[in-house]
């Protein structure tokens, strides 16, 4: 008897043979090899049940301005990169939007030199603001890159990356406050 | 402002989970420092029939790394991914273990050391750099301080064991092996060139024949490189290292490039070096009959095969008991042979086990990879998932019969210095670019 096992029966009262103790840590290792991986696998798998039921739009700002019920324009694609788009094809327009490569973008460009996360349109005021968001290849509005947020007229051209599309507001609303504009200007 | 972006989808998806919460960090690092502890008291109790005090120290050294890395890492990188080192510390617990089991005291002392080098390189670069874009810049100083050390090594290579694979290069008694580096030096190469030249990679081709294919002036140099590596590889004899890398190689180029015809290319150039390998070197054709047929020389040339699967098989389902099988009996079995030592003494449920891990440490390298914003940081996280997944199949396969068995290490398991601090160093770079917070700056 080894002088462990003499500890054992002193402290328990009864003889603890090694050969049981080994088998019950082999056992127990196995326990806590598994109760581990059960663990982790349950996290993740919390972790992508949770990612799932978050709809990507409901993450997204409340809207800016409470126009959100019919469209407020619509951007025409006019020409299409290599993305499956088709040169016509439009978008409605409502008060937020991005556009970018990523699925959970409204406007979603699957183009080469689209960033993920590439520019962002915005309702402000009613006019349509357009925000590059860092992206790599930079936004061009009429061909010329943006530097920071600009406000769009109808029948603007937009390009990002490879793409284009034509801002057709149809917004008498906005021509006739622009002419009121410039003639209180004048 | 896009940034913003991206940082509120990581945290919805983060904020109904657990994993977000340092205390359940340190609840999941019981698991691995309870294991190593039952482990060495395991040992203990077989050959000495005592519990003393000193066996449990590299326990308390993991434990030291563990809760003191969790600590640091919540505290300066609360995002950072915390299944990683519950994940790898349970590998390195097994792996103190496992050489206190097969190795002499000496090698346990070295592994102890190590570990402690390898939590400092792994707590540096996940804390310390403000971001990886010095990694990115000099790309090229990697890649020749990488081939600098593959030509120092086939010049002034030595093996500690005074036979084999000449793979080590020693200074003063401490032996280095510069392809554990060179994989690191790669891996940040290939992620640098790839993110720069991703475009026109696909973009650009020419025409041979029928057949589209990418510009050789874009694709050339790349290729010319891996040739050049593969080939000093080959000429060293260290088989497993040209393989992982010509793997994790190809996984970066498609995760790059998502053209299924570069890996297929790659897949039949592969193919073909080694056939030619099979005609050409021995030791390729003395491999691959030792897989095909181990019983024709069961005591000689394939003897360790024979060995590790007489090993598996006498495991069984539960194992022998750690420290009372006969795994010793495998020739090398502390670095290559490690998963047959887990076979024989903890059985199918530890290789099982050991497999899970692995499998869960690649899974979680590509979530981080998902994750990561800029592309240099993604397709770095994909290439050491690549490069870990493709290592520990390669020897797990290696030494359960189902390929030819090529010597590379059980990544933190095997006994191995310049091994584990590479892998460690790895650990800390997914660590690095998941605890990582974009800033507001340009990027590129």
């Amino acid at each position: 008897m080894s002088r462990f096992t003499q500890i054992l029966y002193d402290y328990l009262g009864y003889d603890v043979s090694l050969e049981w103790i080994l088998l019950a840590l082999r056992l127990l290792a196995v326990v806590v090899l598994y109760a581990f991986l059960a663990v982790i696998i349950y996290v993740i798998w919390r972790d992508l049940r949770s990612a799932a039921m978050i709809k990507p739009q409901s993450s997204e700002t409340p809207p800016l301005t409470d126009e959100s019920v019919t469209p407020l324009g619509r951007l025409r694609v006019v020409s299409s990169g290599d993305t499956p788009l088709q040169p016509g094809d439009a978008f409605d327009l409502r008060t937020h939007v991005t556009l970018g490569r990523a699925p959970d973008n409204h406007i979603v460009l699957p183009d080469t030199y689209t960033s993920a996360y590439h520019a962002r349109l915005d309702r402000r005021d009613g006019e349509w603001w357009l925000t590059d968001l860092d992206s790599r290849n930079g936004t061009r509005l009429n061909e010329v890159p943006i530097t920071k947020p600009v406000p769009l007229a109808d029948g603007d051209v937009i390009g990002v990356g490879q793409v284009e599309l034509r801002l057709e507001t149809g917004d008498r609303d906005q021509r006739r406050k622009t002419q009121w504009n410039l003639s209180n200007s004048a | 402002m896009g940034t913003q972006y991206a940082m509120r989808n990581a945290e919805y998806g983060a904020r109904a989970s657990l994993l977000s919460t340092p205390r359940f960090a340190f609840l999941l690092l019981t698991f691995p420092l309870l294991f190593t502890a039952i482990a060495f008291a395991q040992l203990s109790l077989v050959e000495e029939r005592e519990l003393t005090l000193v066996r449990f120290i590299p326990a308390g050294v993991l434990a030291i790394y563990l809760l003191g890395g969790t600590w640091a890492l919540s505290r300066w990188r609360p995002g950072h991914d915390r299944l990683l080192l519950p994940l790898t510390g349970m590998l390195s617990g097994l792996g103190l273990a496992e050489v206190a089991r097969l190795a002499p005291p000496v090698f346990l002392t070295r592994q102890m050391v190590w570990l402690m080098l390898g939590a400092t390189a792994l707590l540096t670069v996940a804390l310390v750099p403000r971001d990886l874009r010095w990694l990115r810049r000099y790309r090229y100083t990697w890649l020749f301080a990488g081939l600098a050390l593959l030509a120092a090594t086939l010049v002034l290579g030595v093996n500690p064991s005074g036979f084999g694979a000449r793979l080590w290069l020693g200074v003063g008694g401490v032996y280095f092996q510069p392809s554990e580096l060179l994989k690191l030096l790669l891996l940040v190469f290939l992620a640098s060139y790839l993110e720069d030249r991703r475009e026109v990679l696909i973009e650009v081709e020419a025409q041979i024949g029928r057949w589209q294919v990418p510009h050789p002036a874009y694709l050339g140099p790349m290729l010319l490189m891996w040739g050049f590596s593969i080939v000093l590889l080959i000429w060293q004899r260290d088989l497993g290292a040209a393989l992982l890398f010509f793997g994790v190689f190809l996984a970066m180029l498609y995760a790059a490039t998502g053209q299924r015809r570069y890996v297929l290319t790659g897949l039949v150039l592969l193919l073909v070096a080694s056939l030619v390998g099979y005609r050409l070197f021995d030791h390729v054709a003395l491999r691959v009959e030792a897989w095909w047929n181990p019983w024709a020389e069961a005591s000689g040339r394939s003897f360790q095969i024979v060995q590790s699967l007489l090993a598996f098989a006498s495991g069984g389902v539960l194992g022998q008991g750690l420290g009372q099988g006969l795994p010793t009996a495998i020739p090398v079995v502390h670095t290559d042979f490690v998963f047959a030592a887990i076979g024989e003494e903890y059985g199918l449920m530890g290789t099982l086990a050991v497999v899970a891990c692995f499998a869960l440490l690649v899974s979680r390298a590509f979530h981080v990879a998902l994750k990561a914003r800029r592309p240099f940081d993604q397709l770095l996280a994909t290439g050491i998932g690549a490069l870990f997944g493709l290592q520990s199949l390669v020897i797990m396969a290696g030494t359960l019969k189902l390929m030819p068995l090529t010597g590379v290490t059980l990544p933190f398991v095997s006994y191995g210095g310049s091994s584990l601090l590479t892998s460690m160093v790895m650990v800390g770079l997914l660590l690095h670019i998941s605890g990582h917070r974009p800033s507001r700056s340009k990027t590129t």
